[in-house]
């Protein structure tokens, strides 16, 4: 034990710069991975302390809906002396000032609201003061409306004044994709405005704040039993933090894979490294054997080794996180509207310290090759033996797929990413097999090229790690652009007139002949309209539908979708036939309209809600709608185009059982002039005040703000990503160029001159590196093709610019790094070179 | 044929200048075989490089047949190196990735002249591996991988075969074998050789022996 261990640091200082190499690469890899944990706890901690202030109580209770009577008498019965309990609404509605009319969130409050945090107002006022038909805006108010303090505004059929401007917001803590911006009135003026009717949208929420002592858990306990509708949201500020990080998490996911491939490469260069020196390290091995050193001692010399690189680069991973740190606190600013410190914690530095020193271990393979039996054949050999291929490549695909899950906390998208990965492998391997195949059946005049392409054929490990390692930084390079591409063509002009321009909800049925006719008094047709029914789900296959709490430590993205899909209320609408953007893709369609004969009405269900809700074909829902309980048979799973931006429906029920239940509708208007939208929209506004109306134009606007400000990070990430993929093809050339050193001055021994030598070596690498950077672009937008269509679910628009520019630059380095190397070599006399390698 | 006149070698150490060759002298003549000795350090590697036209001397001049290798610019030099000079290592430094006789050939292709695979088959069979010609450098033995690069060495029907150490690396009884071919070969392909040795047996099978001590011949 003590021999190995000091063996073990003479060792490492002999080899200090090898090892600096390692931990270089090692930390360029995860230091992605680093800001993207730390960022993700950071914000997790930044959401536990100031969760009250989010929450503005202790405790909420909330729905789309108002509470029942029996709700209410239940939860009152649970909160019964045990705190101060006040009501709230949140609903969208239209805001005319002065000439803008434009879509408004508008929250309804009591006294005392909020009961923690703060509004921090322009004209400081307490909420009593709101009475009397005062609104609060956001300051952003006064930009997109030009509005004054004091002026007058209208919401719904009442005139409010501007008595304040709100300048923060502590309960409002992500704005990433917010669909308009908020003002508040008090509950007192609601009545008047008539802004909720039946039908109307909206979301009740019951502010509870706790005497000392309560047990809030408990009680949420308490009144989570007390109203079982999984409709009904209650939270408490202690549980907030895991609820309320969900609006990044996506993001943080996508960030979590962004830095996956960073460590590939990282991964692919250490691998590389350790192939490159595998000999040395064998012969090493078999040479302390031969000393009467146990296996034990050798694993354990590995051990320490792979220890000490992993703890080399965690400080070197911890060192890019904190120089990074002012950009990234600047990022999450943007974000959380809100200071933010971003911390590195021990927990994070830990996992990365375990996760490269398993890495290590896996890719050095302390088990593989038992010295004893090969000792006297490893000794003997004086320089590189032929390898075997791609299996050796093996190890570094079981470790990557565990990873990929870690870092996307999803076993759906992790599988995903490495699936992608190996997909592209295997075209490499395909492609690179094929093509070096008919290079090699090729009468080559040139020895140069004949030459390059023996060496291609016959050295299989250098030629696949080579292959393996552009070839996926070509494909990983290109991955990124293609996805951003597509989906920010979505959002452009360019598809805005095959999009909705206006979408219009919470219309009432009696108001529809009315909307009507404003629509054909400008000869405009909607592109589609939906009735809208709410309901519950009471039973699936007759078993009673709960609320559903998920438990324990690691909790995936897909289950976290799960619980959402199930904890929420039900928008359905019926109809017979499918609309545009929508795909059956089991079961069959209904064939005709709902009779009374018919055992249960059938409905179709969305396929990913359906996954989510975990139901299929043939399963029966039942559903309350207005008080009567309704059984459904699921007959068959759609598909949705959501991009559409059309009115569209998890589920849609046969036609015949809801046409004469109580419904609003939901429609959608097609393209039209700037000038004649906002006529429309203002309109509609006079004549119905309950009428929301979303302006998709600016909602895209809208979007597009937010992407910005949560490129930024990408941005990071992506360029992280780009240096890591960069370096590794740079390293990679170099140490390439370095194995083959030997063979360059032996070829300059036997008569070549330097010109020839370099063409030989350019010949070689350039068409490793052709076939490389063409395969893993080219399957790049094969992935890509597939992440958009089936994932983004919009059309696929590819981006050959980033493509062409990848080929160039990656081609560009090989040439370089190879020139530049060989050239280097030249200066070394080829006698005294090979004089040494005896 | 091969004169060396006023040789001199110097390399700048950390210590100061190191004079590894001070002030050589002598002629070599045609089909002659020359072994060159002495202790390690004395500078016999350094002038089998500056025989070979691989290093440039500091002072003085190489003479093959009266052209003096030093005048001749870098492409012509290389040139002439590539068509007169063999050289053989210790170690027998074939490309791993290439076969027996893709080995042997590879100096013709490097020349540009026509790769006659008929002309490397006969000079394998004459080193006696014509049944391992397919076979790769890892598939061989030592003493066989030096007769195929001694074969590569005669391949460009050279002026000069250099070797050094030629049988460093093999057994006594397989570096006897390989000598005695290479011998024979050199005397039946009448070539001029010079060879590097620490061997006193196998200087003694030479013409003559050249004694190098402290950067001069001693003998």
């Amino acid at each position: 034990m003590i021999w190995s261990l000091v063996y073990s640091l003479k060792r490492l200082i002999r080899v200090k710069s090898r090892l600096f190499a390692m931990g270089f690469f090692l930390a360029l890899g995860f230091s992605g991975w680093l800001t993207s944990e730390s960022a993700q706890t950071s914000i997790k901690g930044f959401l536990a302390q100031n969760a009250r202030q989010i929450l503005s109580a202790d405790l909420t209770v909330s729905a789309r809906r108002e509470l029942t009577d029996s709700e209410m008498s239940k939860l009152n019965l649970a909160i019964k002396d045990k705190g101060q309990l006040i009501k709230g609404y949140e609903f969208f509605s239209m805001m005319t000032a002065g000439t803008e009319t434009r879509l408004v969130l508008v929250r309804v409050v009591e006294d005392p609201y909020p009961f923690y945090g703060e509004l921090k107002l322009e004209v400081p006022a307490k909420t009593l003061n709101l009475r009397g038909q005062n609104l609060w805006a956001y300051e952003e108010f006064k930009s997109l409306f030009d509005l004054k303090l004091n002026q007058k505004i209208k919401l719904g059929n009442s005139e409010f004044v501007v008595s304040s401007f709100v300048l923060e917001d502590k309960t409002q803590t992500f704005r990433l994709a917010g669909l308009a911006p908020r003002v508040f009135i008090h509950a007192e003026d609601l009545q008047k405005t008539k802004l909720i009717q039946f039908g109307s949208t909206f979301t009740t929420t019951h502010f509870f704040k706790a005497n000392p002592g309560v047990n809030l858990t408990e009680l949420s306990d308490l009144i989570k039993k007390q109203l079982p509708d999984p409709s009904v949201d209650i939270s408490n500020y202690l549980s907030l933090p895991d609820e309320e990080s969900s609006p990044t998490q996506r993001l943080a996911d996508f960030l979590g894979l962004t830095s996956l491939v960073s460590l590939l490469f990282s991964a692919l260069s250490l691998f590389y490294l350790l192939q490159v020196w595998s000999l040395e390290q064998q012969k090493e091995r078999a040479l302390l054997t031969t000393f009467g050193v146990k296996r034990s001692q050798l694993f354990l010399i590995e051990l320490l080794q792979s220890f000490t690189v992993a703890f080399i680069s965690t400080l070197l991973s911890v060192g890019i996180v904190f120089a990074l740190k002012p950009l990234i606190e600047s990022i999450l600013k943007s974000w959380m509207n809100q200071n933010f410190t971003l911390s590195v914690g021990s927990f994070e530095i830990s996992l990365i310290l375990v996760s490269q020193f398993i890495l290590l271990v896996i890719l050095s393979n302390p088990f593989s090759k038992s010295p004893s039996s090969s000792t006297f054949q490893l000794l003997k050999n004086s320089f590189s033996t032929q390898q075997a291929g791609v299996l050796r490549f093996a190890p570094l695909f079981f470790v990557l797929w565990p990873y990929a899950i870690l870092a996307s906390q999803s076993v759906r998208n992790g599988t995903y990413f490495f699936v992608g990965l190996l997909f592209i492998s295997l075209t490499l391997v395909f492609i690179g097999r094929i093509a070096i195949t008919a290079l090699s059946k090729i009468k080559w005049s040139s020895w140069k090229s004949s030459l390059a392409v023996r060496s291609l054929q016959r050295q299989s490990t250098a030629s696949w790690a080579f292959l393996f390692t552009v070839g996926l930084s070509s494909a990983l390079l290109n991955l990124i652009p293609q996805i951003q591409s597509s989906v920010e063509n979505l959002l452009t002009f360019n598809e805005a007139k095959s999009r909705p321009s206006l979408f219009l909800f919470d219309i009432q049925s009696e108001q529809w002949p009315e909307v009507k006719s404003i629509f054909d008094r400008i000869n405009i047709k909607p592109t589609a309209v939906s009735p809208m029914v709410r309901a519950r789900i009471l039973k699936i296959n007759g078993k009673s539908y709960e609320r559903k709490e998920s438990a324990g430590a690691f909790k995936s993205r897909e289950e976290e979708e799960a619980t959402r899909s199930r904890n929420r209320g039900i928008n359905m609408t019926y109809r017979d036939d499918l609309q545009d953007g929508e795909k059956i893709v089991s079961g069959v369609p209904f064939d005709k309209p709902y009779d009374l004969n018919q055992k249960n009405v059938f409905i179709s269900v969305e396929k990913r809600y359906a996954g989510r809700m975990g139901v299929d074909i043939g399963d029966i829902i039942t559903f309350d709608i207005q008080g009567i309980e309704i059984n459904a048979e699921i007959i068959n799973l759609r598909e949705v185009k959501w991009s559409r931006f059309e009115p569209n429906f998890f589920i849609v029920m046969q036609e015949g059982l809801l046409n004469d239940a109580p419904q609003t509708i939901l429609s959608s208007l097609p393209y039209m002039d700037k000038t004649v939208k906002n006529k429309m929209i203002k309109d509609l506004a006079t004549q119905f005040s309950n009428i929301s109306v979303i302006d998709v134009e600016r909602l895209m606007d809208s979007i597009i703000q937010n992407l910005e400000k949560i490129s930024g990070a990408l941005k990071l990430m992506t360029y992280l990503t780009l240096l890591t993929g960069l370096m590794t093809i740079i390293f990679l050339l170099s140490a390439d160029s370095q194995r083959r050193a030997f063979e360059v001055h032996l070829i300059k021994v036997l008569g070549a001159h330097k010109s020839d030598i370099l063409q030989h070596r350019l010949t070689e690498v350039m068409i490793l590196g052709l076939i490389s950077v063409l395969v893993g672009v080219s399957s790049s937008f094969a992935i890509a093709y597939v992440v958009v269509v089936e994932v983004f679910q919009v059309s696929f628009v590819p981006n050959f610019t980033p493509a062409l520019g990848i080929v160039f630059v990656v081609l560009s380095i090989c040439w370089l790094v190879t020139s530049v190397s060989t050239r280097r070599q030249h200066q070394m006399p080829s006698f005294q070179f090979l004089k040494k390698e005896d | 044929m091969i004169e060396v006149k006023s040789l001199k070698k110097t390399y700048q150490t950390g210590q100061g200048p190191l004079e590894i060759l001070k002030n050589l002298n002598f002629e070599i003549s045609k089909g002659e075989i020359i072994a060159i000795t002495g202790f390690s350090g004395s500078g016999k590697s350094t002038l089998l490089g500056l025989l070979a036209g691989l290093d440039t001397p500091d002072f003085g001049e190489i003479l093959y047949d009266s052209k003096n290798l030093n005048q001749l610019t870098p492409e012509q030099a290389q040139k002439f190196r590539a068509q007169n000079i063999s050289l053989i290592f210790q170690n027998h430094y074939l490309i791993p990735h290439l076969t027996a006789l893709e080995n042997v050939l590879l100096p013709l292709q490097i020349l540009g002249l026509p790769a006659h695979e008929s002309l490397a088959l006969d000079l394998l069979k004459q080193v006696g591996l014509i049944e391992r010609a397919n076979h790769f450098p890892n598939e061989l033995s030592g003493g066989e991988a030096q007769r195929v690069a001694i074969a590569r060495g005669l391949i460009v029907k050279p002026m000069v075969l250099l070797a050094d150490e030629p049988t460093g690396s093999l057994d006594s009884e397989t570096g006897q074998k390989v000598m005695k071919l290479y011998f024979d070969l050199v005397r039946q392909h009448q070539l001029t050789s010079i060879i590097v040795t620490h061997n006193q047996e196998l200087a003694k099978l030479c013409d003559r022996e050249l004694k190098l001590s402290q950067g001069v011949i001693t003998t």
